[in-house]
């Protein structure tokens, strides 16, 4: 024990301060040399020039004695090192070009995969914040003829909560946007969690102020509380602590508030409110939608819940057999139902993306390890000479290996510095209504560093040791032969060429797709609407008493009706509003429907819905007001706009834009004809309704990355949509304070009303183009370096090649070839390469085409992209070899046999 | 015949430990001690010596610190730890051990019948 202690504190020591371990061996063996010398003169009456060198040569080499101090202590390899690194700075020094052209390529592709990874972990691996979080589960009924949550299990959760022995502190959550209006009569939307008290116990976290919620708050009768979250508790109650005690009106009920949760809480998901869960008597698969959760019980894994739960599906299964069939109980790490990970292969897919992305790398990765390996190989003289002068084949390969990591090693810190930014921005995504969910936190952790000098090594191998281990690999002997015999040290045959059409193939093959890809996803991040969003604000129309009551009846249908007209009229009332509409669908919400077309005009009035194209079209569909069009000020080009009479369930009228007309219908008029939108889901038993076009109008020009652009409006029916969207168009730049004018006229046409997020069009546009903002520079980027890359692979391995060939040249000179003839040969063997590469690539990527797209690439832009890849890559080979060629023919004969 | 021998392999480092044991030196000192203790018999080899010494440090055996020699110049100082004092005891023991047997064993003669 005590030896291994003093072997770590010597290694230590010898590690933290290489510099002075040697400087300090240095003197302690020139103070015995001395001493040595000095007694030689003493004693043998030498000369001190004499006595010095009789010294110095029955001591030994210092340096010989001090590497083997270094080898006692485990660290003579950091000299090494430090030496490697050095000369690893010196070769990117050096070879400048290739150092930013392969470091920018890697830091690129080091950045999407930490960025994948960081996104991925979060939505995978997620750390709840609470004590021991990991144990934390959720269990969902799941139904298998839907393929989809079954969330109506009231019922199931009072059985789960008596009779399940692995999983403790059962708890449930309904979660809702409710308006909040304080004793000021201040009303806002607030996200709100009605929880059972145990939702609390789970996540282990105390209250800041007063009490979390109570089992007796949850009793038929008991007098409403609520606790609220600090963030709520900061805005609306100005960090207050007197607001314990305090009333507020919750969705119309007056409330006591009891308690205050800390900072960052906001379970179940990102809630800043809490009243109870009131249970009360329920049937089976009945009730309101709830997520149900609680913590694994000591010693007990999800597998052991599991079963539990099999078992107790299968007994509910037989007992109530109409509802519960189908339904099977299943216990999942406590985020994934929230992110819609429910599907195992869900999860398995993100890891392959997670993968995959790593691929990008490794591809990366080969490309650069090509231009090193043609530099390597250059260098072979050198290397020979090493090993001639007694270095291991391991020692050329560890330098090898320090270049390729100082190289990379650089590459991860601009990957990281580039990934840390993108998931900064990240964190302003928002998922559904306000922001992320609370344990969601984009940033670099611990694990994304470690995994990015994982991949720094990785690449560092590619690019290092694999060229490395190739020069390196043959004897010692033919080596330096070859090399005194002035011929080609590395023999270029097959696998040489084969490296040369692969790397065409591959980047002709992947550059267009690539290209596509960008400029598909700068289509969706840079496109600009076609009016002034930043004049309309819209917002969603909530009933709260209804939501509540989660069912929307006659009487409640005119009722919101009728509050929807008074809030129009008191909106077009206001001072800054130019005018206001209520829509089903807003801008950038259309749906992707699938519309079929009835194929013939109708004549003499005998309709042929039988005659309709089988498959249909996919569409954008909106559901549109009267004044819809007008409020946009989107152009009718044929026919009329909606009257009240189409507004009703009966009426079976459309409109259409001009994409449609020209996509759809292939031009030609369009009034008159008629479409009908097809079954959702296979199955489903909705009844065949005919719609006739009645009207066109123009493009309304807005971003919207789902649907393409060809639009069939339907009549809304105000009575029969819930929810219908408000949107106001407001006379300059919408007014800061827009949204708290609404709210508070919303308000005052009645409490129960209540707005949802506030926005205006512009925000909403700019929010949804953030990510395909990232997507495209993120491709764009990794587009760029490939092409970098592959450009300065094929340059290096081309130059190379014919490099190779100049004593062939010079020799076929003395014989007296003729220029032409030579030059013929370099570029015919160039030129086979080239041309077998492109070929093999345009095959490629005519198939990957063809399988992925249906051959939609090729029949666009395909048509330019992919010959133009080809022809750029064509032209950097045979430039590659014209250099080098042209230098051979300026060689004397003499000369080149003399290299002989 | 000059009076040195060669010395046996591995018993470099339970000499140098022997030569730390009679008191505080730097490695020069430790040479002459050697050629002292040894009556000149055993030649040490100067380089070899410090391979001995940085290894019996590494091993917590010694223990060294900077200090100023005679003539007044920086020089490194050795001295033995517990841990040293304690091998260098059983590297004794196991020595004379092996001694006696070797020279009972040269000591026997052939015996008649």
């Amino acid at each position: 024990m005590h030896t291994l202690l003093a072997r770590a504190r010597s290694f230590y020591r010898a590690l933290v301060r290489p510099q002075q371990l040697g400087a300090d061996m240095e003197d302690e063996m020139r103070f015995h040399i001395d001493m040595q010398a000095q007694r030689l003169v003493r004693e043998h009456g030498l000369d001190e020039r004499e006595a010095r060198r009789r010294a110095a040569l029955a001591f030994g080499g210092v340096q010989r004695h001090k590497e083997l101090g270094r080898r006692i202590r485990g660290v003579q390899w950091v000299a090494g090192a430090t030496l490697d690194v050095r000369l690893g700075l010196r070769m990117l020094a050096k070879h400048r070009g290739l150092a930013l052209v392969g470091g920018f390529g890697m830091a690129i592709a080091i950045a999407i995969a930490a960025v994948a990874f960081g996104v991925i972990s979060a939505f995978v691996d997620p750390t709840l914040p609470f004590p021991q979080g990991d144990r934390v589960v959720s269990i969902q009924n799941w139904d298998s003829r839907l393929s989809q949550a079954n969330r109506r299990a009231l019922y199931d959760f009072g059985l789960w909560r008596a009779q399940l022995r692995s999983v403790r502190e059962l708890g449930a959550a309904r979660m809702l946007v409710e308006n909040l209006v304080d004793e000021a009569g201040r009303s806002e939307p607030v996200a709100l969690a009605e929880m059972t008290a145990s939702g609390f116990r789970v996540t282990r976290t105390p209250p800041l102020l007063g009490r979390s919620l109570l089992d007796a708050d949850e009793a038929e009768g008991a007098s409403p509380v609520a606790v609220i979250g600090y963030d709520l508790w900061q805005s609306r109650f100005n960090g207050d602590s007197r607001v314990v005690g305090s009333r507020v009106r919750i969705g119309g009920e007056l409330h006591t508030v009891v308690g205050v949760m800390p900072q960052g809480f906001a379970f179940p998901v990102r809630q800043a409110l809490w009243t109870p869960l009131r249970i009360g008597t329920v049937l089976p698969d009945s009730g309101p939608e709830i997520h149900v959760f609680g913590r694994l019980a000591d010693g007990a894994t999800l597998q052991r819940a599991q079963t539990e739960l099999d078992a107790l599906s299968a007994s509910l299964a037989r007992a109530e057999p109409q509802t519960h069939a189908m339904l099977r109980a299943r216990v999942l790490p406590y985020t994934y139902p929230f992110l819609d990970l429910n599907d195992p292969a869900m999860v398995r897919w993100l890891r392959v993306v997670q993968g995959f992305v790593m691929v990008i790398l490794v591809y990366v990765c080969a490309n650069v390890a090509i231009v090193v390996y043609a530099r390597t190989a250059a260098r072979e003289a050198e290397f020979v000479v090493r090993t001639a002068l007694g270095a291991s084949r391991g020692r050329i390969v560890a330098q090898l290996l320090f270049e390729g990591l100082v190289l990379s090693g650089a590459a991860s810190v601009v990957g990281l510095a580039l990934a840390a930014g993108a998931l900064r921005r990240a964190n302003a995504l928002e998922l559904g209504t306000g922001g992320l969910p609370f344990w969601m936190r984009f940033g670099l952790s611990v694990d994304t560093v470690v995994y990015v000098t994982w991949l720094a090594v990785l690449a560092a191998v590619v690019i290092g040791v694999l060229p490395a281990l190739r020069v390196t690999g043959r004897d010692v002997q033919s080596r330096i032969r070859a090399i005194g015999g002035g011929a080609a040290g590395l023999r270029l045959g097959r696998s040489w060429t084969a490296l040369v059409v692969a790397q065409l193939a591959i980047t002709v093959t992947l550059l267009p797709i690539a290209m596509y890809s960008y400029r598909a996803a700068c289509g969706h991040a840079f496109a600009e609407p076609g009016f002034a969003a930043d004049r309309y604000v819209a917002t969603a129309l909530y009933l709260d008493d209804a939501t509540r009551r989660g069912a929307f009846g006659p009487a409640d249908a005119r009722r919101y009706a009728a509050l929807q007209r008074t809030l129009l009229e008191r909106l077009r009332d206001e001072s800054w509003v130019a005018g206001a509409v209520v829509t089903g669908t807003v801008p950038g919400a259309a749906q992707r429907a699938r519309v079929l077309v009835e194929r013939d005009r109708p004549l003499g009035g005998t309709r042929r819905a039988d005659t309709a194209d089988v498959g249909g079209e996919v569409v954008g569909v909106s559901l549109v007001g009267a004044d819809f069009f007008d409020a946009f000020g989107v152009a009718r080009l044929a026919g009329r706009a909606f009257r009240d009479d189409d507004l009703t369930a009966s009426a079976r009228a459309v409109i259409v834009n001009r994409s449609f007309v020209r996509d759809v219908l292939g031009g030609g008029s369009a009034i008159g004809r008629r479409v009908r939108r097809l079954a959702a889901v296979p199955g489903d038993t909705t009844p065949e309704v005919w719609y006739e076009i009645v009207g066109v109008v123009d493009d309304l020009r807005y971003p919207d990355s789902d649907v393409p652009p060809a639009a069939v409006y339907f009549p809304l029916d105000r009575a029969a949509t819930y929810p219908v969207s408000l949107v106001v168009r407001t006379r300059g730049p919408a007014p800061a304070a827009a949204a708290t004018r609404m709210r508070a006229l919303a308000a005052g046409v009645d409490p129960t009303l209540r707005l949802g997020d506030i926005t205006t069009l512009e925000d909403a546009r700019r929010q949804e183009q953030l990510v395909w903002r990232v997507v495209s520079s993120g491709i764009g980027f990794l587009t760029l370096s490939v092409l970098l890359l592959s450009a300065a692979g094929i340059y290096a391995l081309m130059s190379f090649t014919v490099t190779r060939q100049r004593r062939e040249i010079g020799i076929r000179t003395a014989l007296g070839a003729q220029r032409k003839q030579l030059l013929w040969t370099v570029f015919s063997r160039a030129g086979t390469q080239v041309l077998g590469g492109l070929g093999v690539g345009v095959a490629l990527a005519l198939l990957i085409d063809v399988g992925l797209t249906g051959g939609a690439l090729l029949r666009g832009q395909g048509l330019v992209l992919v010959p133009a890849a080809g022809l750029v890559m064509a032209i950097v080979g045979l430039t590659a070899a014209f250099g080098p060629a042209r230098r051979a023919l300026r060689v004397e004969p003499t000369q080149a046999l003399r290299e002989q | 015949m000059t009076g040195s021998a060669e010395l046996l392999p591995g018993t470099l480092d339970m000499l140098v430990l022997q030569a730390v044991h009679l008191g505080r030196m730097h490695g020069f000192g430790l040479m002459l001690r050697i050629e002292q203790i040894t009556g000149g018999a055993l030649q040490v080899q100067q380089g070899a010596l410090y391979g001995a010494l940085y290894r019996l440090e590494h091993q917590g055996l010694v223990a060294s610190e900077w200090g100023v020699s005679g003539n007044n110049r920086r020089a490194k100082y050795y001295r033995l730890t517990a841990a040293g004092r304690r091998r260098l005891g059983q590297e004794t023991e196991s020595w004379y051990r092996l001694v006696d047997a070797i020279g009972m064993a040269l000591r026997a003669t052939p015996q008649e019948g």
